[in-house]
């Protein structure tokens, strides 16, 4: 049988046979098949032995674009990462902080983090101290976050002590400068966001057990 | 006779050269109207690239539960129930005065690995106190961490818990305090989890530490 499925390939030119390798457009077959061009395949394609590789350096991700090519990620060259990370630099900031700031990032596609931060002085000064307007005994709680803006469907970041004003020793009349790491992650390449969860303590727990969300 | 006819129908080729695999009119140099398994090494040497037009474009995985094995997929996350990356928001309410001491979260650390972000504390303050044997009242040690310990509800495993309290000082009992905080959910199949780094800083604040072995 199968000597003469190769009787027939040869008859025809741009299909080669050499060495038990064929090529297609090419008379010199490197490999058992050889497609000098383009292959489509319309079901599906099982890769058994692949290899291994195990650096990354030099290594790209393969993905397969919308109208169905696969091509490598040139992750520098695209529009985006499957994970981005900016710092974001708020400069001459009011001494109570960042009450709302929209990052123009939208919410359909991207889930923004802000995972740390920082405040000094606008010259740089670190021994910036937040206040309590209710005095001096309070410790007041921190809020720094980035959240959904469903009006304007961005996300928006606000980063400030709760009900306290910044001030550098004595001074209360400071700016001051706000940096925060964001990691800006890309909804439906590796990333997906999970529903909103709301978890009472029944003001006794403190100590417990809180099961995964359904999936986990 | 009647063998060769049948094969002439499943590869042919047309007049540009084109080869077709279970068509007669192949699209482009070779087409398989069906599916392919290469046991060895696939190459390609013009694979084209993403530009910054391209979205929504989706990572090819290779599966090794799939029969044959080795399936080429693309991994579409919206429909895994556990996808590399997972955004969770968690907002604790009803807490006694500032304390979630440990709260297990149940999420195997052999499984996950978890990042905390968009940290709010919402509500009442806590009052400093004096310390005896000290001139100015103390602000405390206000802690926020996911850390692994062992599981409450298996001891033979550990899980993911969180904390977030001050541990020195208490709220008010009538004080209402929540937190709000955006918890990242990292499939470990995708992510390597590197040895902790320690150092010692011998009394200093300053130092260093050798970068972990990354290749």
């Amino acid at each position: 049988m199968n000597y003469r499925f190769l009787v027939l390939l040869l008859i025809h030119s741009s299909v080669n046979f050499c060495f038990g390798q064929v090529g297609i457009n090419t008379t010199d077959p490197q490999a058992t098949l050889d497609v000098n061009g383009f292959t489509k395949i319309d079901e599906k394609l099982y890769l058994e032995e692949p290899g291994d590789f195990e650096e990354i350096r030099g290594s790209k991700l393969l993905v397969e674009k919308t109208d169905e090519t696969i091509v490598q990620y040139d992750i520098e060259a695209s529009r985006y990462g499957p994970i981005n990370y900016a710092e974001l630099k708020f400069q001459n900031v009011s001494n109570q902080g960042v009450q709302d700031y929209d990052t123009g990032i939208s919410i359909a596609d991207y889930s923004v983090t802000v995972q740390g931060f920082y405040v000094r002085g606008v010259n740089g000064e670190s021994n910036v101290i937040a206040s309590s307007n209710d005095g001096d005994q309070f410790i007041e709680g921190f809020q720094v976050y980035a959240h959904k803006d469903f009006d304007d469907e961005t996300w928006h970041i606000k980063a400030f002590v709760n009900n306290s004003i910044f001030r550098l020793g004595a001074n209360t009349n400071i700016r001051v400068n706000i940096f925060l790491n964001l990691i800006i992650y890309r909804k439906g390449l590796l990333t997906k966001e999970g529903p909103s969860y709301s978890i009472s303590a029944g003001n006794t727990v403190t100590v417990g057990v809180l099961g995964k969300p359904a999936g986990f | 006779m009647i063998r060769i006819v049948l094969l002439f129908f499943v590869i042919s080729m047309n007049s540009f050269g084109q080869v077709g695999i279970g068509t007669t009119s192949p699209e482009t140099d070779l087409h398989i109207a069906g599916s392919a398994l290469i046991q060895d090494e696939l190459k390609t040497t013009e694979l084209g690239s993403t530009n910054n037009t391209d979205i929504n474009f989706k990572l090819i995985t290779r599966l090794t539960n799939s029969s044959p094995l080795g399936e080429i997929t693309k991994l579409d996350v919206d429909n895994l129930s556990v996808a590399p990356i997972n955004i969770l928001k968690y907002r604790f309410v009803d807490i006694s005065r500032d304390n979630l001491e440990d709260i297990d979260l149940s999420f195997e650390s052999s499984r996950y690995l978890i990042a905390i972000s968009n940290f709010r504390y919402i509500g009442d303050p806590i009052t400093k106190q004096n310390v005896s044997g000290h001139d100015r009242p103390s602000i405390g040690n206000f802690i926020t961490r996911v850390f692994t310990a062992t599981s409450f509800s298996n001891p033979s495993i550990d899980t993911w818990h969180i904390q977030i309290q001050n541990t020195y000082l208490d709220a008010a009992t009538e004080s209402d305090i929540e937190y709000e905080v955006t918890l990242i959910v990292y499939d470990k199949s995708y992510y390597r989890s590197l040895d902790p780094i320690e150092v010692n800083l011998g009394g200093s604040n300053t130092g260093n530490v050798s970068a972990p072995n990354i290749k």
